[in-house]
């Protein structure tokens, strides 16, 4: 019987996930499971990993959202969340980190391109979340002013390209 | 065997290139043809393909000019099959004679996305089970570090857009060469390993590139109904996070996109709706690569 449980959500290539795989497991080491949530059309795909003990669908098409969490991992409680991130920072991952506020666990990792493992707090994601919610408002507001603009110049572009 | 022309695009990564040729040439296959695009390096690789490999086909280009040069090399391809790789990439033994079985079972085979794996700067590999099955499964889209390509199939439909200079270009390929009724196929099992290594990420390159070219794909393929609402979309994306990453590169993007949409209506195309329908395009894909 292993002692933990481990949920990678995999949130970049599966080329960057071969990287940073072996970096994970290195860190938790062999007496956790690892659970990997991964898109329908990459399944067989991650069938690869050796260490990975399970493998969870997420069936949306898509980006990940909080409104499409597989039942399964809903009932399960995490000893820990790794979230890979393609960049150094985490930046436009902030709906995979609000996915996890969702699930039962109290440590949050990301990983991101370098291999470098950091730990964020649900408060941080809230805090992050907040913000989240004021630039989109105001993207919203901004997008609804720009368009007329933009549609008008690619129609033109469009009528004209030939010349 | 049918022949097979390796087409390598090489920009400034010497060492890389030598030790993936040297693995390519170890393999003693015959009826093999590599042929490299050098993008106007500045390290000494023409020099090195010059007098290390006098045998390999050396296209050199005057200046870089991205993804646009594999065309170069794809026209000159003799072969009946193209194995595309980038010069930090090399296909494990086996891996071309898989690709080659694969491609002559059926005709309609235009793509054959290779099983494309990591292996870091010191040469470890991830440790992987065995693949127990070649069964091939049905996609929409392949990595351009390890894939074959029909030659016929890149007389009938053209190589990589001349336009997008990096990034989204396996896709605006895939688009055509299933549009033009050939399937792409993934083969778990033909390896091909890259040397990956995490690039500079505050480089503006890859988000501006990325950004622009996402916007030319909905251009070039979209159906007016899914163009509207695909732009709206991309347009909010941009904003949102110019905000939430505090920088202008996402709009820089954006009006670069709309300003030269000539480019990408000089192109467009009617594509089946299924297909457009089957995409699997991330919209974010372009947010989450910098910083």
């Amino acid at each position: 019987m292993k002692k933990g449980k481990v949920l990678i959500i995999r949130s970049v290539s599966i080329q960057l996930l071969d990287k940073l795989l072996p970096i994970i497991t290195k860190k938790f080491g062999n007496s956790v499971d690892y659970l990997l949530l991964t898109h329908s059309h990459s399944v067989k795909r991650v069938k690869k990993y050796r260490n990975i003990d399970k493998i969870i669908e997420y069936k949306k098409k898509g980006d990940f959202n909080i409104f499409s969490i597989p039942k399964e991992i809903k009932k399960m409680f995490f000893d820990y969340i790794l979230i890979p991130v393609s960049n150094f920072s985490g930046a436009g991952f902030l709906n995979v980190l609000i996915m996890t506020l969702l699930l039962r666990t109290k440590n949050i990792y990301i990983i991101n391109s370098k291999g470098e493992i950091k730990k964020i707090s649900k408060g941080k994601i809230l805090i992050k979340s907040f913000f989240s919610f004021i630039y989109a408002i105001i993207s919203v507001f901004l997008t609804i002013l720009l368009l007329p603009f933009v549609f008008m110049f690619l129609f033109v572009n469009l009528v004209f390209y030939r010349e | 065997m049918a022949k097979v022309s390796i087409v390598i695009l090489s920009y400034n990564r010497k060492e890389e290139l030598k030790d993936s040729l040297k693995k390519i040439l170890s393999y003693g296959l015959k009826n093999l043809e590599i042929i490299v695009v050098d993008n106007a390096s500045t390290d000494g690789t023409k020099e090195m393909i010059k007098n290390d490999f006098p045998l390999i086909k050396l296209i050199p280009v005057d200046k870089n000019i991205g993804v646009a040069a594999y065309n170069k090399g794809f026209k000159k391809a003799s072969g009946d099959y193209i194995l595309i790789l980038d010069d930090d990439s090399y296909p494990d033994k086996g891996t071309i004679e898989k690709m080659i079985k694969t491609f002559e079972k059926d005709e309609k085979i235009g793509i054959i996305a290779l099983d494309v794996r990591s292996e870091d700067y010191s040469g470890n590999k991830e440790k992987f089970s065995e693949e127990k099955t070649n069964k091939i499964s049905y996609i929409m889209g392949f990595n351009g570090a390890g894939a074959g390509l029909r030659k016929s199939v890149f007389n009938e439909v053209g190589g990589y857009p001349d336009e997008f200079f990096l990034y989204w270009n396996e896709m605006d390929l895939s688009i055509r060469v299933l549009n033009a009724g050939y399937k792409i196929v993934w083969l778990p099992g033909a390896v091909v390993y890259h040397k990956f290594s995490p690039k500079n990420r505050e480089s503006e390159r890859g988000p501006f590139f990325y950004t622009r070219n996402l916007f030319w794909i909905i251009l070039k393929y979209f159906p007016l109904n899914r163009l509207i609402l695909s732009i709206i979309k991309m347009i909010y994306l941009c904003i949102y996070f110019s905000l939430e990453q505090r920088t202008l590169i996402y709009l820089k993007a954006m009006t670069n996109s709309i300003k030269n949409s000539k480019k990408a209506f000089k192109k467009r195309m009617k594509v089946k709706r299924e297909i457009i329908n089957k995409l699997k395009i991330t919209y974010k894909l372009a947010f989450t690569i910098f910083r």
